[in-house]
């Protein structure tokens, strides 16, 4: 009679390190996704969007969509901020239900948003500072001592998107969508 | 002395034994070469499942719709922050809307443009939504009708509020979108929340406002 050989042994130490060392690779590998911005909204409309300024989209459509699953349910104002120079002031009025104004980090996590109420109209009105060493206690902002007809909003990233979204209502509302929408700034002010 | 005999067996347990120590070594370096390839297999394609489709642990289902909980939010875990960046689409916070976006048909099926169906949404009770559809990459879908989405002050809805949409590469009466030519498609659902605010429960209930999608046949 053949003996069957022996069942090879198994290591014990790779049955666990395997599984612990896939672990850490996939934490490292998720990390690194989450600061990758290099495909961002932020990073994509850098290009198009000029420093500070608040831009008027075009209506989106098909060749006029900057970044992906961006609808054309809303007319768009997009302000790329950095602050690094100093507070950027922001200011728009949405006067209606499905208007609304977004402050995002470059990496598409939000700082700020505000949305207006059925019929009533909000005007929105805050300034972004930094929040950095360097920076506190230099601003009157930050040291709050400013007289402040506008409330400080405080972002912890440096640059980011400002985005002020009207929904698209079709042709005959176009014109006084944009007639409102061309009221919302974004400019940086000095330290 | 050793006679040409010793010297042969010699040789052969000398060669047996480099060929023992070379098997071995080779068939070390080849396991943890192995090893490391699984780690590293194992270790990418788990993350970028959980980046690009999200688990349980980091989006809502209902149905065909998914909803990435913490999207936008500041507080975002390390896979839906990794997801908004990747996917390079602004997201509005999911403190103030939710936005759900569908890729299958109730039955599981991929949404392709060489079917037509049919999404009968309830009334959404004042609320603002929008119906968009894309293709796979996130694009709008070019038509003659510059048709590309509905919203709750679009969208030529029934007596009670509710509505219902088709979608398909042939013109129909009443809110058509078309999607020719596009392969896959991706459906997205926004509804914002009231400018006052909602509770956590009302949050967790905004899935009541999503349409239904239901295959009405391909071709």
């Amino acid at each position: 009679m053949i003996k069957a050989p022996p069942m090879p042994k198994m290591n014990w130490r790779y049955v666990v390190a395997i599984p612990i060392a896939a672990l850490a690779v996939h934490l490292v590998t998720t990390l690194l996704a989450m600061n990758d911005t290099s495909f961002s909204a932020y990073r994509r409309l850098s290009p198009v969007l000029g420093l500070n300024v608040m831009q008027m989209l075009q209506p989106i459509s098909p060749g006029h969509q900057p970044v992906p699953f961006l609808s054309s349910d809303a007319r768009y104002a997009i302000c790329r901020f950095d602050t690094a120079k100093g507070p950027v002031a922001v200011k728009a009025v949405l006067p209606d239900q499905g208007w609304n104004l977004g402050v995002y980090r470059a990496d598409g996590t939000s700082a700020y948003f505000a949305a207006a109420a059925p019929g009533k109209a909000t005007d929105v009105a805050l300034t972004i500072v930094p929040v950095e060493d360097r920076f506190l206690g230099l601003s009157k902002e930050a040291r709050l001592e400013a007289a402040q007809p506008q409330p400080v909003l405080l972002v912890t990233a440096r640059e980011g998107l400002i985005v002020v979204r009207a929904p698209d209502k079709g042709l005959a509302y176009r014109a006084e969508t944009e007639a409102v929408l061309a009221k919302a700034g974004c400019a940086a002010k000095a330290y | 002395m050793a006679t040409s005999d010793d010297i042969k067996r010699f040789d052969r347990s000398a060669l047996n034994e480099a060929v023992r120590i070379i098997f071995g070594t080779l068939t070390r370096a080849i396991g943890t070469l192995l090893a490391t390839a699984l780690i590293f297999a194992l270790g990418i394609m788990s993350s970028r499942y959980m980046v690009d489709r999200g688990s349980r642990l980091t989006t809502d289902v209902h149905g065909p719709w998914q909803n990435w909980r913490l999207s936008g939010r500041a507080d975002a875990d390390p896979y839906t922050r990794a997801h908004v960046a990747k996917s390079g689409a602004i997201y509005l916070s999911a403190d103030s809307a939710g936005q759900f976006e569908a890729r299958f048909d109730p039955q599981g099926a991929r949404l392709h443009s060489s079917c037509d169906y049919v999404i009968e949404g309830p009334n959404a009770n004042g609320m603002w939504w929008s119906l968009s559809v894309f293709d796979d990459r996130g694009d709008l879908i070019n038509n003659d009708a510059s048709r590309y989405a509905f919203t709750s002050d679009t969208i030529a809805a029934n007596p009670d509020g509710s509505y219902i949409v088709t979608l398909g590469r042939d013109a129909r009466p009443g809110n058509w979108m078309p999607t020719g030519g596009a392969g896959r498609l991706v459906l997205m659902f926004t509804i914002l929340d009231p400018a006052t605010g909602i509770s956590e429960t009302a949050r967790a209930d905004r899935y009541k406002s999503l349409p239904l999608i239901r295959k009405e046949g391909c071709s």
